[in-house]
């Protein structure tokens, strides 16, 4: 059956050579398109209608979806939303968008990519775009401060998150621990888990994803700056704070939870693989965004255990707070003052407090408006939602000091990779932990130093 | 070699040439130039380009991680084409030898070479997922702990193990064309002579689809370095500990994940020029040893 165009005589020295030579060509295409030439003119990718880059699949894209479809009809502004697959994918199409000058009016960008998308110097602060009577003040002052630079709000926050503390209460009691009093603490966080495994309840007692995120919680729960310049809220970090007791007392942890089976690992950036570790069964405890509540709730429900969530726990029981997480608007510069009007009116509907209740109900992520939160109150809904109450309550019993403001650097992406891939290494116990936090010390300074040199 | 020539006109030769010559400058000579240009820059989105001489290039020479990947990816290509040569050889022999059912083994071997490489590297990390895999419970209760994703070696052999699985379809095809090819009156000199099976396999078959092996070395080879890539993003991210990162998902990284094209095109070019080298290596190395008739 196959018996044709294979055979001894057929396969010549020059077929092989063309095979051969079109495959390995391949190697270096593919990046040509890819340097800059920035000075273009800016124009909307498209002259008729708002384009807005996102990153919410799902069921969180059709709420966003809805709301879009409920700005059409009020202002009778057109809209197109594009879903770009994920955070990373909308930040490279906006830098080649503003690399050519052929901009979205609007794009979504992961708390995280802020720096990088400021540095480019072509985006409007949207604070230039809002009214001037729009109540800024009415925002949470926790959520804001981070996208606040210079005294400027540089972009619109919307869809905001921490991570926090789920767990297992039938597993608990089932252990024989109570679950009205969850671990609060790294110590708390083994002994429990130590108890799930020993009774033979779950497989391990605690996971979550390999991402920076969460290292950047038990940094700012402690009350630490990740990096020096208030994570690069003053000026350019140049380091990593590693000579601490809190990196040590986290990794120390960390390599022993693991080495003792008590942490499960997921794997680097493994959300789903987390949460489903968690709702199979397989660990009673899960760190994760608090924008994931609803989906924990009706997953906990289908597997037939009862979930709660806690704080996200502390390095030794001094709690100052978690760091903000989750994306914001931003709008590139150089629109005609037309759009740009537009443009305003679109964040100021995505920012009022109807919107926001909308939002938070239909994807779990923080309602950020004061009057929002003050509604929801009112309608019983915390109450009925004990879950983000917990949630809620975190954020807003938060100190706001520098340490409870995210990094803000231009090589995001590259400090975090490097943190997460030693991180595996100095969990797994390829490296001691004074040895490997050095390493990865001088791992970030390069980082950085390439960056900002 | 023929010397009629077919085309006496110029003009109608190179009308039929064009299509060739444009898709093949557009998409792959004129990028391969740019990407050499671009390695001498510091470039990244939206910020400029700025001029940096062979920076680019003393960065790659003096880094330990890219020496690192270097290593695992000639160690991984070398495992993936001997893995996938020996198993292919003898699941084809196998085939070519068996007279019932010759189809049904067939499709069954080639299969997993027609799953999109990323659909089998999806496939693979949910067989062999350390918290949630089919197999892994099974594989556990033989005594090995599953824990590649905190394991470098581990993880290593258990993305090579998904790069030979996707690959050795491709060879059998081959390769049985292969066999089939090779004059009945030769295996039946063979066995006349009471030559044994492995014996008429390594001493009469190998040598004669020679020029076959010589082809699929070189394009498990390119599969080695360029096309295990989906498995690796899927699987493992280049982790743990860089344990997986061959330096094709290293060069998507950087390019794609860390907006360095300058440095990722400083790393495009030596990939290109060592594969170059090797393939080179391996042409000498077959005009010594491949029977290609007459």
């Amino acid at each position: 059956m196959v018996h044709s165009g294979g055979g001894y005589d057929h396969v010549s020295r020059r077929s092989v050579l063309k095979a051969s030579g079109a495959a390995l060509t391949v190697g270096t295409v593919g990046l040509a398109g890819c340097s800059s030439s920035s000075g273009a003119s800016v124009r909307p990718v498209n002259e008729d209608s708002l384009t807005i880059w996102h990153a919410m699949g799902g069921t969180n894209g059709e709420t966003l979806q809805g709301l879009v479809d409920q700005f059409q009809s009020e202002t009778g502004i057109e809209v197109n939303l594009v879903f770009q697959d994920s955070y990373e994918g909308v930040l490279t199409n906006t830098l080649s968008a503003l690399d050519s000058g052929e901009v979205p009016d609007v794009f979504q960008i992961d708390s995280l990519f802020a720096q990088q998308v400021l540095d480019t110097d072509a985006v409007e602060p949207v604070e230039n775009l809002l009214s001037d009577d729009y109540p800024v003040d009415d925002f949470l002052s926790n959520v804001t401060s981070f996208f606040t630079i210079d005294d400027t709000l540089t972009s619109m926050p919307f869809n905001n998150s921490n991570a926090i503390l789920y767990y297992n209460r039938s597993a608990f009691e089932e252990a024989g621990l109570d679950p009205d009093s969850p671990p609060t603490t790294l110590e708390e966080v083994r002994s429990y888990s130590q108890t799930l495994v020993d009774e033979g309840v779950t497989e391990a007692g605690i996971t979550w994803p390999n991402h920076v995120w969460f290292i950047e919680h038990f940094y700012s729960v402690d009350g630490q700056t990740l990096l020096d310049a208030k994570n690069g809220h003053a000026g350019q970090p140049t380091t990593m704070q590693t000579d601490t007791e809190t990196a040590r007392s986290l990794y120390k942890w960390w390599h022993e939870m693991a080495d003792n089976g008590l942490f499960s690992n997921p794997g680097i950036e493994a959300w789903g693989e987390a949460t489903s570790t968690f709702l199979t069964g397989k660990a009673a405890m899960l760190m994760t965004s608090t924008a994931s509540v609803t989906g924990i709730r009706s997953g906990a429900e289908e597997n037939g255990f009862e979930v709660d969530n806690a704080f996200y726990p502390t390095i030794d029981g001094d709690r100052t707070g978690p760091v903000i997480g989750g994306a914001s608007w931003f709008v590139p510069s150089g629109l005609p003052q037309e759009r740009q009007d537009e443009i305003g009116s679109f964040l100021e509907f995505m920012g009022r407090p109807e919107s926001q209740i909308t939002w938070h109900k239909g994807t779990g992520y923080y309602p950020i408006r004061q009057s929002a939160v003050e509604q929801l109150e009112n309608d019983g809904w915390f109450t009925e939602n004990p879950m983000y109450r917990t949630a809620f309550d975190q954020l807003t019993q938060a100190e706001n000091t520098p340490a409870t403001k995210r990094m803000l650097i231009g090589p995001a992406r590259q400090v975090q990779t490097t943190i997460q891939d030693k991180s595996v290494e100095l969990f797994s116990g390829e490296v001691g932990v004074d040895e490997g936090l050095s390493e990865l010390k001088s791992a970030v300074e390069e980082e950085l130093n390439r960056y900002y040199s | 070699m023929s010397t009629r020539e077919v085309f006496t006109d110029h003009l109608q030769a190179g009308v039929l040439l064009l299509p060739t010559m444009v898709v093949s400058l557009v998409f792959l000579y004129y990028p391969t130039v740019r990407a050499v240009g671009l390695s001498f820059y510091r470039a990244s989105l939206a910020q400029g380009d700025v001029f940096v001489g062979l920076d680019n290039y003393r960065r790659l020479a003096t880094s330990s991680e890219y020496l690192q990947s270097v290593l695992i990816s000639v160690l991984f290509a070398t495992c993936v084409v001997v893995g996938v040569m020996a198993v292919a050889l003898c699941v084809s022999f196998l085939i070519h030898e068996i007279t019932v059912g010759k189809g049904v083994y067939l499709v069954a071997v080639i299969w997993p070479y027609a799953l999109p490489p990323a659909v089998a590297g999806l496939v693979f990390l949910f067989i062999a997922h350390p918290n949630i895999g089919i197999f892994t419970s099974y594989i556990e209760a033989l005594g090995v702990d599953v824990n590649w994703f905190s394991h470098g070696p581990q993880a290593f052999v258990v993305v090579l193990i998904a790069a030979v699985w996707k690959q050795v379809g491709y060879n059998v095809i081959f390769m049985t064309a292969a066999l089939g090819n090779v004059p009945e009156s030769l295996t039946e000199t063979a066995e006349l002579d009471g030559v044994s099976r492995t014996q008429r396999l390594l001493r009469v078959y190998v040598p004669i689809i020679s020029p076959t092996l010589v082809f699929l070395v070189i394009m498990n080879t390119i599969y080695g370095f360029f096309g295990t890539f989906p498995m690796v993003d899927l699987m493992t991210k280049g982790g743990p500990a860089g344990a997986t990162n061959i330096l094709i998902y290293d060069l998507y990284r950087t390019a794609f994940q860390f907006y360095e094209f300058g440095f990722a095109s400083a790393k495009s070019v030596v990939l290109f020029i060592a594969v170059g080298l090797l393939m080179y290596g391996q042409f000498r190395l077959s005009d010594r040893y491949a029977y290609y008739g007459g």
